[in-house]
């Protein structure tokens, strides 16, 4: 790279400590030395990217290997790759400000699906082939993350793809590829090695056919090294996995600017609508000793002022109340402030609040996501008004005066009076504050309601489910508009965000040539307002002849060959098709903590959930 | 309480990291190592300590001040490696002392400015010494009123030609620094470009070597 060139280019462009690299935490190895050069992508900004705990732990664990290296790739914002462009610079690593091209295994992370477009163009900035089967050499890209479980919408663009928790399976790449590059052999011949490992999916091992109707008739392996079904990894004993405690502290503001301590993975609240409750189980929890430990070691080692438990429902860790005081005593005497993101309105404790917010009564924020009892039940969101009225009231009395809450809009089953029910919801919480708030002000009290728009996940008990129309959500919010009272805040998400989010959400390989098509057209960022160009999305589809509405709006039969189908996540699909049944009976199902429900993931080796 | 002076380089691509996210990286390096910082009192309780005159982003420096308070005699050796362990590479602290002199006696910045051309200049001598010798400099500064012309000719103290080589030069440059007069290298680069049209700027390397007093010797010596 031309040094002075790419100096000049940082001088023109907003925030360039974003492009330098050279923080501390950072690992700059000797470029030539490794026998596998992985570039980990993030594609989507650094502040972004630099809040995402995947990458901290991915960049450890392969660096903390003497014979790997990790470097780190974001997507440029948009003034800096057109400077890129216009001085053919390729986009480059932020530790030894290498090519992209340079590298032998890179890594896509898949976190949301409106980030696809920056793939594509991340790979041309980066100089390598954007589709897997013009690939030559030794360079092979990857996805992992949520999304990977469906990336059929942008399978084309991977040699192969990472299932689920990466800390032993990259390496076993890793190694599996250092063998392979001594060997000289073909490119097939390693991905029919790693294909053969457990949470390997390669894509072009598979055909897939279709109806007439358009629905996937089948998927097949074409190549006796693949599994019939791939399966995800899981880690199977949290206490002996590596954990980043000296992770990079980025020079800039970033968006989530914090130590992070991971608490368990899984989630066993089993809420119907959220992927990351199913694809993450089982619940695995670390040790409380061990806990303790990586929070001193992450307290020392990053100078942070904040540090965040962030697993899925932190609160629902078993002795809760225990650990927390244990953390805190870590924390405190460092002024420290420990962090708990997500709470939950039926085990939210008001000493343990005060405790971890002594100085600051910043906004408390809860997510009831429906706004009837009805539709709780329908999606499992097993907490009652009760429960959100009776802490609302134990925060007002204990100073809070502002509460975020969080809901969802176009729910399977939702009607009008579903929606209505946020307002009154909404409204009752503002009573409360006048009854129960000792310094009653009229002006301070402050109920912020945000909806988001219900989009149909893959390995879900809605993933047969078609999204609302358009314009049956928009009216819904128009509705809930107008019915929110005066003391309430409302916020609510674009529709046609969520829509293009629902396509590829359960998309199927057709898609492929719509990414490649609207990357060519210049969509990229998709998830900024700034950026988000709806009507070339829609162009886009037309010039490809895909009806968008087809894989979004949808309602699928349960017979039907789901796109994902040949991929196994551990929970039966069996089980899905009866979690539905119920929720169109609106029978809820318990919390796996009060014993097993029968999801099928501990048949996925060895190991019990709590 | 304990004032102590630290100085430090800023190097490489360290130059891009601006001055609020130094100070911010400052704090959570002194809870690293340990430094037992003051804070000041009230609602929102802030480490004490100040930097001498912020650099710009895009300037590297062989050496800043940083004054910091602390609440035990500090041990200055051991506070240096102390810190060094957890600052990133290309920031580190060169040495630390209690202060003599106030901090705003600082009023010069001595820089080494390498430049780069687009094309071959003749007599670059004499085309400097045509530009040191005109009657006012003017060029359009922020200032806390908004953009204005300001003339900035009685803030550059000195400006030679150290080295020429084709399109390549190295001059160094004596500016005004501080509260009162503020004049940063890029703006006499500006109003070269401004006054000079063979002046065609393709790339530029700026160090601050030393922040000076009045009587152009370093604080506390």
């Amino acid at each position: 790279m031309n040094d002075k060139l790419f100096e000049k280019l940082l001088l023109e462009v907003q925030k360039p400590a974003r492009y330098i690299g050279g923080e501390t935490g950072s690992i700059v190895k000797e470029f030539n030395k490794a026998k596998c050069k992985v570039a980990f992508c993030f594609p989507d900004t650094y502040e972004i990217g630099m809040s995402h705990l995947g990458m901290k732990i991915l960049y450890g664990v392969l660096n903390d290997n003497p014979d790997y290296l990790c470097e780190r790739f974001f997507a440029p914002w948009i003034d800096m790759e057109q400077k890129m462009r216009e001085n053919t610079i390729k986009l480059y690593s932020l530790e030894n400000k290498k090519a992209l091209s340079e590298f032998d295994i890179i890594g896509f992370t898949l976190q949301y699906e409106m980030s696809y477009t920056n793939i594509l163009n991340m790979l041309d900035l980066g100089g390598v082939e954007l589709l897997a089967s013009e690939r030559k050499g030794d360079i092979f890209v990857c996805f992992g993350g949520p999304c990977a479980y469906n990336c059929e919408p942008i399978a084309d663009f991977a040699d192969f793809v990472m299932l689920g928790e990466g800390e032993e399976i990259f390496i076993e790449v890793a190694d599996a590829y250092t063998k392979w590059k001594n060997l000289g052999k073909t490119r097939k011949d390693f991905l029919e090695t790693i294909a053969r490992l457990d949470g390997i999916y390669v894509p072009s091992f598979y055909d897939v056919t279709y109806n007439e109707d358009g629905t996937v008739k089948e998927i097949k392996k074409n190549n006796v090294n693949a599994a019939d079904r791939p399966v995800k990894r899981i880690i199977k004993d949290m206490d002996k996995v590596y954990y980043p405690t000296n992770p990079i502290v980025p020079f800039t503001e970033i968006v989530h600017n914090r130590a992070m301590l991971e608490i368990f993975r899984g989630c066993t609240r089993g809420c119907r609508f959220c992927q990351a409750g199913f694809i993450y189980r089982p619940v695995r929890e670390k040790s409380p000793e061990k806990l303790v430990q990586q929070a001193k070691e992450l307290v020392n080692n990053t100078g942070y002022d904040e540090l965040s438990l962030t697993s899925l429902s932190s609160s629902d860790y078993s002795c809760f109340n225990q650990l927390a005081d244990k953390l805190l005593d870590v924390t405190e005497n460092k002024k420290v402030n420990l962090a708990l993101p997500s709470l939950r309105v039926d085990n939210f404790s008001v000493d343990l609040m005060n405790r971890i917010q002594k100085v600051r009564k910043s906004g408390l924020t809860f997510a009831p996501e429906a706004g009837t009892q009805r539709l709780r039940d329908i999606i499992n969101k097993n907490v009652t008004e009760q429960d959100l009225l009776n802490t609302a009231a134990l925060a007002f009395s204990n100073g809070w005066s502002n509460i975020k809450l969080y809901f969802m809009t176009g729910l399977p089953f939702e009607t009008l009076e579903d929606v209505l029910g946020i307002a009154d919801l909404a409204e009752k919480v503002v009573n409360i504050y006048f009854k129960t708030a000792p310094d009653k002000k009229r002006r301070q009290v402050k109920v912020t309601v945000s909806t988001s728009i219900f989009v149909p996940k893959p390995f879900t008990p809605f993933q047969w489910q078609g999204q609302e129309k358009m314009d049956s959500v928009v009216e819904k919010q128009n509705a809930l508009k107008a019915a929110v009272g005066k003391n309430v805040t409302y916020n609510w998400h674009d529709s046609k965000l969520s829509y293009l989010e629902a396509v590829f959400a359960r998309g199927d390989r057709r898609l492929n040539k719509v990414m490649l098509k609207a990357f060519e057209k210049g969509c990229k960022f998709d998830s900024w307002d700034e950026c988000f160009d709806f009507e070339k999305w829609m162009d886009v589809f037309r010039e490809c002849d895909i009806d968008p509405d087809f894989y979004a709006l949808r309602s699928r039969d349960l017979n039907e060959v789901l796109p994902w189908s040949h991929i196994d996540v551990g929970v039966s699909d069996a089980y899905l098709k009866k979690e539905l049944m119920r929720a169109s009976e609106g029978i809820t199902t318990h919390d796996c903590r009060q014993g097993c429900t029968g999801c099928g993931i501990n048949g996925l080796g060895g190991v019990k959930c709590v | 309480m304990y004032k102590v002076r630290l100085s430090f380089y800023k190097k490489g691509y360290a130059k891009f990291v601006s001055h609020l996210d130094l100070m911010r990286m400052f704090q959570r390096i002194f809870k690293i190592a340990g430094v037992d910082i003051a804070f000041s009192q009230g609602f929102n309780p802030h480490p004490k300590m100040s930097i001498a005159h912020p650099l710009p982003v895009g300037v590297t420096s062989d050496e800043e001040y940083l004054d910091i308070q602390l609440n035990s005699m500090p041990d200055y050796d051991r506070l240096v490696s102390q810190i060094n362990k957890a600052m990133p590479e290309d920031i580190k602290i060169l040495r630390a002392w209690e202060p003599i002199e106030a901090m705003n006696l600082l009023c010069l910045s001595k820089y080494t400015v390498k430049l780069t051309l687009r094309e071959k200049v003749h007599c670059f001598e004499d085309i400097i010494t045509a530009f040191k010798n005109m009657n006012e400099i003017v060029v359009s500064k922020k200032t806390k009123k908004g953009i204005a012309d300001v003339d900035i000719k009685p803030w550059i103290k000195s400006f030679d030609i150290l080295e020429s080589d084709g399109t390549d030069f190295t001059v160094s440059m004596l500016l005004s620094t501080g509260e009162k007069a503020n004049l940063k290298a890029f703006t006499v680069l500006d109003a070269l470009a401004k006054y000079i049209p063979e002046f065609k700027l393709l790339y530029c390397d700026i160090n601050r070597d030393c922040i000076l007093k009045e009587n152009m010797a370093k604080i506390d010596v």
